[in-house]
């Protein structure tokens, strides 16, 4: 990730990145920001350009955690160079020096200190650039995620149709960096995993293999009326053992919800779906295997 | 998608004459199932001629005669006739049906005409890599392959659904289809509009080269008239039913002068439950008499390898649907 700051005061962080919709780009430069002393609507997060650093796939659930800790690493250092500019200006050793609110001051005293836009009229040239790195993890780093769900479905047993009512999605997560984002993570996932377990199948042909509902009318996703009501409970823990506290969200949350569902079903109607999708016709044939 | 030509009459009477039996041109309304079928390589037309440029309020509009018919013009729009509220008071299970037809945006593009005349959505006969009968082929793949909404009732050669939402509740009420021809027009009951598959395996209606549904008339109900339309799928969001009924009442007190009940989603056809109406004729309306009437419409069901469930789906949404249409003079319709 490469951080620069310009002499009119702007902030790009670059990298070369994709959000698929997870929220890249606000968290570059939400942590790029944070690390500066700044408002994130302040820093111009520029991602997705083979020209800027490279970047990790947008996938493994892992993008989050492999980008921030560099975007803090190369902000940290740019902030530094800054504080070398700015130290002479303000009588002070570099060292002492701290960003905030926009402002740049002594850390002893901070009532000594410029502005942002101020101690960016001191770069020399046009800007001040650092090329920062993903450091490895602390000790003590657990990548490993765990979540629970629980389900409240509604079973017609005379139609086999099943509704998902509610699911409560608790999510072992690190830190939070965006409460909203992290909602949004977990809620997609919940809407994933209801939709595979009700919805979802590949069908192919028996006779040449070919698949039959290879469309967005036959392959069926669940859609607004089949959504559950969806509450979603980020759970902050202390395993994100790296310079933001963040571990993965993207795929974990879809991982319970199927399961949760399937024994919904059977507390529902005392019989055991083993395959998905709980469709009506398996619903059907699993209440009648257990009056028979 | 192949390239084409496309012409936009300014009347009625010019796109019936530019229609007359030339092969390649095609007739279009919402389109919905027209672009379905050009992307999917089933329809290549050198022509298609859009009716939605005609003039005039004629094949818009929903005209009422009370005690005469109800006259439904061709390009009514689904989600207009799911709202108009003479349809919804007088023609429930036709206002409900209509209801249910896909999404919201596709219920503002489709026209009554084009709904009725869709061609089925069996994978087979939509997938281009399958030569089936009903594609000219010498084979129903869905016999020996995957068959779980296909047709339990009328089936054969050929297992199609019939896929209209409307359709069954139009014959339920005993609907009659006007259709135009340049130099011609015929009326026949909507019962004789879809073929099935063992007069026609490669049609779905009557309707020649050349001809137009121009609107749709229903005889205005005689009477004490209830009715009632349910459909069951698995998703709520945008499916195709499993099964569907539209059950029309014509009662006195609680008893029952007489009933048609039509299925959707069962069998090639909208499929006439002969015997479940048989079943409630004379009889006092009930929970009891409605699920007598629900066993009497499956009697004769022959489900294939994977679709054997929609029996007792297609048995509760009788059933379900008797009493809806029945609430008013029932108690415990278990929906309501």
């Amino acid at each position: 990730v490469t951080v620069i700051i310009h002499r009119d005061g702007r902030v790009e962080a670059r990298n070369g990145a994709q959000d698929i919709g997870t929220g890249t780009r606000t968290l570059v430069a939400l942590i790029a920001a944070e690390e500066l002393g700044l408002r994130v609507s302040d820093v111009e997060a520029k991602i997705g350009d083979t020209s800027f650093p490279v970047g990790p796939a947008s996938g493994g659930s892992v993008t989050a955690p492999t980008l921030t800790p560099a975007v803090r690493d190369a902000a940290y250092h740019a902030k530094r160079k800054l504080f070398e500019v700015a130290a002479p200006k303000l009588s002070a050793k570099p060292d002492d020096l701290a960003a905030a609110a926009g402002r740049i001051f002594l850390g002893s005293d901070p009532r000594r200190g410029l502005t942002w836009k101020e101690a960016c009229a001191l770069i020399e040239g046009e800007s001040i650039e650092y090329t920062g790195e993903r450091s490895p993890n602390y000790a003590g780093y657990r990548g490993g995620v765990a979540g629970v769900q629980f389900a409240d479905v509604e079973v017609d047993t005379e139609t086999g149709i099943v509704r998902v009512i509610e699911v409560v999605a608790v999510q072992d997560c690190g830190r939070v960096m965006d409460r909203l984002l992290v909602e949004s993570q977990i809620i997609g996932g919940v809407l994933q995993g209801t939709s595979y377990a009700l919805f979802e199948e590949r069908l192919l042909d028996p006779a040449t293999g070919r698949m039959v509902n290879a469309n967005m009318e036959e392959y069926k996703i669940l859609g607004s009326v089949d959504s559950p009501k969806i509450t979603a409970i980020p759970f902050d823990v202390y395993n994100g053992m790296n310079n933001i506290g963040c571990m993965g969200l993207g795929e974990p949350p879809v991982i319970p919800t199927a399961a949760a569902i399937g024994n919904a079903v059977y507390n529902a109607i005392g019989a055991r779906i083993r395959e998905l999708p709980i469709t009506p016709a398996r619903v059907l044939a699993a209440l009648a295997g257990r009056k028979g | 998608m192949n390239r084409f030509e496309y012409v936009s009459p300014r009347t009625f009477a010019e796109a019936v004459a530019v229609l007359a039996p030339k092969e390649g041109d095609v007739a279009k309304a919402g389109g919905v199932d027209l672009l379905d079928l050009m992307k999917e390589g089933l329809l290549a037309p050198r022509r298609l001629v859009n009716l939605l440029g005609v003039a005039g309020d004629d094949l818009r509009s929903i005209g009422h005669r009370p005690g005469d018919s109800l006259r439904i013009g061709a390009l009514v729009r689904i989600a207009d006739l799911a709202k108009d509220p003479t349809v919804r008071d007088r023609f429930a299970a036709l206002a409900e049906s209509a209801a249910h037809v896909a999404t919201p945006q596709i219920r503002n593009m489709a026209t009554v005409g084009g709904n009725l005349c869709q061609r089925p959505r069996c994978w087979y006969f939509r997938g281009i890599k399958f030569p089936c009968l009903r594609k000219g082929g010498d084979l129903c793949f869905a016999v020996d392959g995957l068959n779980r909404y296909h047709a339990i009732l009328g089936g054969g050669p050929c297992y199609i659904v019939q896929a209209s939402s409307i359709a069954p509740a139009l014959l339920a009420f005993g609907a009659r289809i006007r259709i135009v021809r340049a130099g011609g027009e015929r009326e026949i009951p909507i019962e004789r509009f879809y073929v099935p598959p063992d007069d026609d395996v490669e049609r779905e209606t009557v309707l020649a080269p050349g001809e137009l549904i121009a609107e749709v008339i229903v005889p205005d109900p005689k009477g004490t008239t209830l009715s009632g339309f349910r459909e069951y799928r698995e998703k709520q969001s945008f499916d195709w039913a499993l099964v569907a009924a539209s059950v029309v009442l014509d009662v006195d007190g609680t008893m029952c002068r007489d009933a048609r009940i039509v299925l959707g989603a069962v069998a090639p056809i909208p499929w006439r439950a002969a015997a479940a109406a048989d079943a409630l004729r004379g009889k006092t309306l009930s929970r009891e008499t409605a699920g007598q009437a629900a066993d009497a419409a499956l009697r004769g069901a022959d489900p294939m390898a994977e679709n054997a469930y929609k029996i007792p789906l297609a048995r509760s949404v009788v059933f379900r649907t008797i009493l809806r249409a029945a609430r008013r003079i029932v108690p415990g319709d278990p929906e309501a």
